[in-house]
């Protein structure tokens, strides 16, 4: 009884009444809306509706929800007529043509209706609709200009919109039904309907900007259609073509009737999928996305925001230039960003989304993103098309984002690849030994760790995208941040943490602290053994992993003030969009970029190769004539530098605006044969972190922590470290370029792998690693530092000695650590004293150690600073030409025999 | 209607709105913003590509040619010149005519 008497309710009018009760109402609320709309500004206009005038906003959703109705019952109208095959009922052609004509008429209204909005996707639309209408002959660029307009004026589109359209439509109407007045109590609980679904649910309205552009959503499937055909003028003989059967139907014999109905139904179901599926899984730039990307990215169609119709917010006065978001209408008085940032210009969902018409806090904060800049969201966030796309992009294949040179070595000494330059990605990590060792030590340390809370992040919450290095939280923030988050927020100033590219030493310390430690190095620090005391010490300090550092000698470009980002620029550490396999094929600055002899490879502001460095330079308001040094490695300016008239080169500090003149490389450096395979850094690096007797064991039942997802194990692999020391690098030679290179014990290690699975066994390894040790030295190296030092050459530490009988020399060495029984060298050993050495004896497939032709002829050398003094003319001479001061020597000289 | 651009103009694409340049060594070449497939106005996509986000085309902005349909067309270039009196480019919105031999 109950269900009758609602089917009965339901069932109260049919669907044409009730589309033409709708139709008057939407005239009505229109002529309301246009009062506080203005279509010379017309978004802004909307915003404000949405955001100050609640009474207004009420109407436009009114307005827009009447006119959805409309459409929608004035098809099933149509529907309706011919499922019971009344249309044949009208037997004037003028009529059906006058109800033909009506349905473009319709099509038109609400599309123009979308184009007022005057959001990113009805401007696109406009421009798509006049331009379809040009494309059709003869009439095109009348129609286009009478429809859309001319230029990017919404008024033409305005005035057919509010007159034309309006007009024609209940001419059409009362032509129909010979009255524009539905009966009182449809109209009734039609109001009534339309009332409360419009006091619940927003009409849309997108962001000026936005690169997911939607039309309405009965065109959706017109826009799929186009996507799909490189010709949009068959979609309009499509349509024409339809509306051409449309109108001949009455006409056509009984069976042929029937049969084009039957094919309209099927093309119209066929529309509604099409409609459905790409109004779900269309996103950006019309590309196939997820339900949950969309759903953060785009318009929503249907959004509950109730309109508050008792709001006490009385804003009298907005600023001219500020942005028309809902968020600032509670955090206008947000300081602590830069200029770039500024949310009164950029609002604030361009970085955190949610929803910046609704103006009740839970209703704006609805997906909303509290941490913008996680590589989970950067694509939404920071990597927008008009932000940093290029940026998030290109540091995907970044080794601080993929951890591949890191992984490939450890497989390696782990068996479980043979070659050191297969690339990977840490996400990818499985729970082999290898995996599950990097796990435990070593994957904690890669920009895909995601930030999950605010606030500065604690030393071991490394990560978090683009906050890893570009957001800090002042200690002003931090307690703006605790108000805020509190329920005692009160009405206290809201500061921002800062997001800038001023990126301080310590964001790069948590992770480059470890492993080749060169953010400690840089600094002068040097971690010391377990168990050290800190009385023992002259200069220390702990970290907060409470590892105790002791001061050694810091870098002279720290000395002078410079911090990383002064040579590192954005390519260095964000990736240049290459799958760079180790961290020395990634880093594009070289010493000889700053420290050139001969021509300066420039570059002038205004011919800067790419995007980034243009905008940084206008940023800057750099002088487009200056020019800048230009990477001799990749290409890539250094923006920091200058390179004045005389072709001296200036760099200035990015944190502390210091200028330094960058001196060219001293005489001696580029004198003669003698040392013209040597790099800046195999004389110039006072020392590196070495360490050697590393075992490695996996202990089931000793809890750990696995650093990809960030929880507790309860077994895990543990490292146990031998001695370590801060002293001057091995030099090794790289084979690809025959240059002579610094090196330190990379992988010197024995792994029980038998400990993770039976039957694996143990390994040892004695892998050296490249080195840029970041302790460079003004003054470098002395000759004797080298040609007679052990562990210069690589057999170890130990006694170097000179022995001479007779007429012949000859060298042996005394090494101070016991042999280790796994490949008979001395633990601190990269290669044996005159003997080839085994390989692999390197983390990568183009390093090795002195053969024993390059040992003999170091030592030879070697031999004459027994007794001359490295700064004596001979050596000078010898540095010249080795083969002709040897000839020249005298009786007294004994040279080594081998 | 004309815009002026000093020699200031950065190498690779420069984009204003309705029309943007692209500056190589040899030469500075000005194309219109407006999709060839349907009227949409294209973006920035890549530093050497636009993105129509309507339909998903995409240009080369060196060439103004379609990488990546539904646009098969190129971008229509206009008229972009050196006055060597004040050192400025000028480009006018006359779409430019092609090249014969």
């Amino acid at each position: 009884m109950v269900i009758q008497k609602l089917k009965k309710f339901l069932q109260f009018d049919t669907a044409g009444w009730i589309a033409s009760s709708s139709l008057l109402i939407c005239a009505v609320s229109g002529i309301l809306l246009a009062i506080p709309y203005d279509f010379t500004q017309a978004h802004q206009s909307v915003s404000e509706i949405l955001l100050y005038n609640p009474a207004g906003s009420l109407v436009r959703n009114l307005h827009y929800w009447s006119a959805q109705l409309f459409f929608i019952f004035s098809v099933l109208h149509v529907y309706d007529h011919m499922s019971k095959s009344t249309e044949t009922n009208i037997r004037s052609r003028r009529t059906w043509l006058i109800l033909t004509l009506a349905l473009v008429f319709l099509g038109y209204e609400m599309i123009s209706g979308f184009i007022l909005k005057d959001d990113a996707a009805g401007i696109q639309a406009r421009r798509i609709l006049a331009s379809l209408l040009e494309s059709i002959p003869f009439f095109g660029k009348l129609m286009s200009s009478a429809l859309t307009g001319v230029g990017e004026s919404s008024q033409i589109v305005y005035i057919q919109h509010v007159a034309m359209g309006t007009i024609l439509l209940f001419i059409v109407v009362f032509d129909h039904i010979k009255t524009i007045w539905p009966k009182r109590k449809s109209w009734l609980i039609v109001f009534l309907g339309i009332l409360a679904i419009s006091l619940l649910f927003r009409a849309p309205l997108g962001q000026t900007e936005s690169s997911q552009i939607k039309g309405p959503w009965f065109f959706i499937g017109i826009q799929e259609l186009l996507h799909l055909t490189s010709h949009p003028a068959y979609v309009i003989i499509l349509i024409l073509l339809l509306i051409t059967v449309f109108y001949f139907i009455p006409r056509f014999t009984k069976n042929y009737r029937t049969l084009t109905k039957r094919i309209l139904l099927i093309t119209g179901i066929f529309y509604l999928i099409i409609t459905m599926v790409a109004l779900l899984f269309r996103g950006e730039n019309w590309e196939w996305k997820s339900l949950s990307e969309n759903k953060l990215s785009g318009e929503q169609l249907l959004i509950f925001d109730p309109v508050n119709l008792f709001s006490s917010k009385n804003t009298t006065v907005i600023p001219e230039n500020q942005k028309r978001e809902s968020c600032l209408l509670c955090h206008a008085s947000m300081k602590g960003l830069s200029e770039s940032h500024n949310p009164s210009v950029m609002g604030c969902v361009a970085c955190h989304k949610g929803d910046p018409y609704a103006t009740g806090k839970s209703m704006a904060h609805r997906n909303m993103i509290l941490v913008p800049g996680n590589f989970s969201n950067a694509q939404l966030t920071c990597g927008t098309q008009n932000c940093h796309a290029d940026i998030t992009n290109r540091i995907q294949k970044s080794l601080m984002t993929t951890q591949s040179g890191i992984i490939a070595v450890d497989k390696f000494v782990f068996g479980e690849t043979t070659s050191l330059n297969d690339t990977f990605h840490v996400q990818n990590l499985g729970h082999s030994a290898a995996d599950t060792h990097l796990r435990n030590l070593c994957a904690g340390c890669h920009l895909g760790n995601e930030k999950l809370k605010t606030g500065n992040a604690e030393w071991l919450e490394r990560g978090g995208g683009c906050n890893a290095c570009h957001l800090h939280y002042s200690d002003e923030a931090t307690a703006s941040m605790k108000r805020m988050q509190s329920k005692y927020a009160g009405e206290a100033e809201e500061i921002h943490p800062t997001i800038d590219i001023q990126v301080s030493n310590d964001r790069c310390l948590s992770c480059h602290s470890r492993s080749g430690r060169i953010s400690l190095s840089y600094e002068g620090w040097k971690e010391t053994d377990e168990g050290t005391e800190l009385k023992s010490l002259a200069k220390s300090k702990i970290l907060p992993d409470e590892r105790v550092l002791e001061f050694v000698q810091a870098d002279v470009h720290h000395q002078k003030g410079m911090s990383c980002i002064d040579c590192h620029t954005s390519y260095d550490l964000m990736g240049d969009g290459k799958q760079h396999t180790h961290k020395e094929d990634a880093v594009n600055v070289q010493c000889v970029d700053c420290h050139t002899t001969g021509k300066v490879n420039s570059i002038s502001i205004s011919s800067l190769p790419d995007k980034e460095s243009q905008m940084i330079a206008w940023l800057r308001k750099s002088d487009p004539k200056a020019k800048v040094v230009l990477t001799s490695k990749n290409q890539h300016p250094l923006l920091n530098t200058r390179v004045d008239s005389l072709d001296r080169i200036f760099l200035t500090d990015k944190l502390n605006g210091k200028d330094h003149e960058s001196k060219p490389a001293a005489s001696v450096c580029t004198k003669g044969k003698g040392h013209s395979r040597l790099s800046c850094e195999s004389c110039h690096t006072a020392w590196v972190p070495q360490c050697i007797g590393c075992h490695n064991t996996f202990e089931k039942g000793t809890p750990g922590f696995d650093l990809l997802t960030g929880k507790t194990t309860k077994s895990s692999w543990v490292e146990f470290v031998g001695n370590s020391f801060a002293e001057s690098p091995v030099l090794g030679v790289n084979s690809a370029t025959n240059q002579v290179v610094t090196a330190m014990p990379g992988m010197v290690l024995s792994i029980d792998k038998e400990s993770f699975e039976k039957g694996k066994g143990k390994s040892f390894h004695r892998l050296y690693a490249p080195t840029s040790g970041h302790t460079t030295q003004r003054e470098s190296r002395s000759c004797k530092y080298c040609h007679n030092n052990p562990l210069a050459i690589g057999f170890g530490r130990g006694e170097l000695i000179y022995s001479v009988a007779g007429n012949t020399g000859s060298w042996t060495f005394e090494p101070h650590f016991e042999l280790n029984p796994n490949d008979n060298l001395p633990e601190d050993a990269w290669t044996g004293f005159l003997k080839e050495a085994k390989t692999p004896n390197s983390t990568r497939s183009n390093l090795r150690s002195f053969s024993v032709a390059e040992q003999k002829r170091i030592l030879e050398v070697g031999s004459c600073l027994t007794c001359h003094d490295g700064k004596s003319k001979v050596m000078d001479q010898a540095l010249e030409n080795l083969a002709q001061t040897l000839a020249r020597r005298s009786k007294k000289c004994v040279l080594v025999e081998y | 209607m004309e815009y002026r651009h000093g020699q200031g103009l950065p190498m690779g694409l420069s984009y204003y709105e309705k029309y943007y340049l692209f500056r190589s060594d040899q030469s500075v070449r000005a194309f219109l913003t407006k999709c060839t497939h349907a009227g949409c106005r294209i973006g920035l996509g890549t530093a050497t590509t636009l993105q129509c986000n309507c339909h998903g085309s995409q240009f080369d902005a060196e060439t103004g040619k379609p990488i990546k349909g539904p646009a098969i067309k190129p971008l229509q270039e206009i008229e972009c010149s050196f006055d060597s009196k004040t050192k400025q480019w000028v480009v006018t919105m006359q779409v430019k005519l092609l090249e014969t031999t």
